[in-house]
């Protein structure tokens, strides 16, 4: 039984983490992993399919801050606001201090010319969370989207 | 629907594109008729997709959904998803294996080389009702492609007597797939992305080496691929495809200087952006020609490239006028080892829709058609690299738009657009 401060904290950062990426606060997006980190973006057909090659893979902290670097300074990729809510949050397991935590993830894209906002992607998160001195972070965010075919671009994080 | 003046190519050398091509939808009409289902090869998959009888993947060919599968003998075939009785798509699903495809709505049953093989209540039932007499099932099969494969690379072709597909293809393409494809390959992932842009706008990008060095700054940034490099650019004989290559170590830091002297970069290259882990550039050269990057576009709907140690396969499957969507596999060598492996996987990162690269591609051609929406009458200009002949490019032949102007060759030609007469006009321009 996982207490209600720990799941408390997992939603909390769950959810600072969409709003972080809302708010185009990519330089403190990394801050949200450990330094061993997996970020992995996948879609659900590849994983069905058994496939192991994703959209976007980083396997330490210093890739996640190297894409921010590279977004912000040397990439030509969609004008766009972007939308994250996240729900059904559920910690589902634990492990040697290691949170097993699932969640639902719909992503709302707004063009910034036309000011129209279309479904970007819809999918899950499966996550593992660990505590850093009381600090939630993630040692693993494996995004595995629904929306196999990705509008445009996949610039923003997911 | 119907474009009210045909578009236009002025010069017989294909250096002005008329915007209306990528416009208008009697246009997309035509290419469905003309080139997709004409004389050309289309792009179906990889049979290391199929390696099993019975073995199917769903795809693509044009805007028509179409299965390919490996029947109990081996051999490859490919249909339209279309039931011979309602129209009504058959195989569902992306890829599986199966002993016969039935459509879901009467359960007619095909084989898998797309012939009626079952219709439910053929006869009837107790002497009532049922099919005429004279009807018969082998007049009513799934339309079926002619398939050909080269390199355990899939081509169908809707015509009844297409070319040898090694003609087809011709040397430049045949060589640069007997390399990208010289062992037995494992297919490793597949990306999609859906574009509101014109599918001809994409595949110009594959042959458009000038945009290489400009449009991806980290890839400039980084040496993958730059502006400033030599390689070569090799049409087929007909100048409808073309292979072409980076040589990664043939500029100096002075020509880049000197090259990019006036390219608006956020950093230039003596501030050169800082990254902190550079698995994404960790490009080993496996061949040891020093050719960073290899690519290769296959009128009118393939594209196979190296980059650094990515392999990948793109598929082009037009939607409409103004969408497509692109189909990329990756793949590795099954003897390879771990380390290239790992490799390839961390380079990935450069590739696709998320990828550093080709985000940024298909942002261009997004970019060219929200441009053009009142420009139809007007015309793009091809000049890179020099007007006239349409052959062979070496050294910089990265700063080229020439066998762009052979894609547009072909499409005219398949199209029944002809071009001016004369070789253009001498004239003076601005």
């Amino acid at each position: 039984m996982v207490s209600r401060d720990i799941r408390n904290a997992i939603v909390d950062l769950e959810s600072a983490y969409a709003a972080c990426l809302d708010d185009d606060r990519l330089e403190a997006w990394p801050d949200f992993f450990t330094a061993d980190c997996v970020y992995h973006i996948t879609t659900r057909e590849t994983v069905d399919d058994g496939y192991s090659l994703g959209l976007f893979y980083c396997h330490n902290r210093a890739q996640v801050s190297d894409r921010v670097k590279i977004l912000r300074n040397a990439a030509v990729f969609s004008v766009r606001y972007y939308r994250h809510l996240v729900s059904n949050v559920r910690v589902v397991g634990e492990a040697g201090g290691v949170y097993a935590v699932e969640a639902a993830y719909a992503v709302f894209a707004t063009d910034q010319l036309d000011g129209i906002t279309t479904v970007f992607s819809a999918g899950k998160y499966r996550d593992k969370v660990v505590f850093a001195g009381g600090v939630p972070k993630f040692k693993e965010k494996v995004v595995i989207a629904d929306t196999a075919s990705i509008p445009a671009n996949l610039s923003v994080p997911l | 629907m119907r474009h009210a003046t045909e578009p236009r190519f002025p010069f017989a050398d294909m250096s002005r594109v008329p915007y209306a091509v990528f416009l208008d939808e009697g246009v997309y009409e035509r290419e469905q008729t003309r080139i997709w289902q004409g004389p050309v090869w289309l792009f179906l998959g990889l049979e290391a997709q199929i390696p099993n009888p019975g073995d199917y993947i769903t795809t693509y060919a044009g805007d028509q959904p179409v299965v390919v599968d490996r029947a109990e003998d081996g051999s490859l075939h490919a249909f339209v998803n279309s039931c011979a009785h309602k129209g009504t798509m058959v195989v569902r699903y992306r890829k599986g294996n199966a002993g016969s495809h039935t459509c879901v709505y009467h359960r007619w049953a095909y084989d898998l080389r797309g012939n009626l093989v079952g219709v439910p209540f053929l006869r009837g039932i107790e002497g009532m009702s049922g099919m005429p007499k004279d009807f018969d099932k082998r007049d009513h099969g799934l339309r079926k492609l002619e398939v050909e494969s080269y390199r355990g690379v899939v081509f169908g072709s809707f015509a009844p007597k297409p070319e040898p597909l090694r003609a087809y293809l011709d040397k430049p393409i045949l060589d640069f797939l007997d390399r990208l494809f010289a062992r037995p390959i494992e297919v490793i992932g597949h990306r999609r992305q859906r574009f509101h842009a014109n599918w001809k706008q994409y595949y110009e990008n594959y042959g458009d080496g000038y945009h290489g060095g400009l449009l991806h700054e980290l890839a400039a940034t980084f040496g993958l691929h730059r502006a400033t490099q030599g390689g070569s650019r090799i049409p087929d004989k007909r100048g409808r495809h073309a292979a072409a290559w980076v040589d990664a170590e043939s500029d100096s830091a002075e020509i880049v200087r000197q090259g990019y002297r006036d390219v608006s970069f956020a950093k230039s290259f003596d501030q050169r952006l800082k990254l902190d882990d550079l698995a994404v550039f960790g490009w080993q050269d496996e061949v040891g020609d020093g050719q960073s990057v290899r690519t290769c576009a296959v009128f009118p709907s393939a594209l196979f490239a190296q980059v650094g140690n990515v392999l990948e396969t793109e598929q082009i499957r037009p939607k409409s006028a103004t969408e497509f969507e692109l189909y990329w596999t990756y793949f590795g060598y099954q003897d390879e080892s771990a380390d290239l492996r790992r490799r390839r996987f961390q380079q990935a990162n450069m590739v696709g829709p998320a990828g550093y690269n080709n985000m940024e591609d298909g942002e261009a051609s997004i970019l060219e058609m929200r441009g053009i929406r009142r420009r139809g009458s007007e015309h793009t200009v091809l000049e890179m690299g020099g007007r006239g002949p349409i052959a062979r490019e070496d050294g910089h032949a990265r700063l080229s738009e020439t066998v762009v102007r052979g894609f547009w060759r072909y499409y005219a030609e398949l199209m029944g657009y002809r071009p001016a007469r004369s070789p253009r006009r001498a004239r003076r321009r601005r």
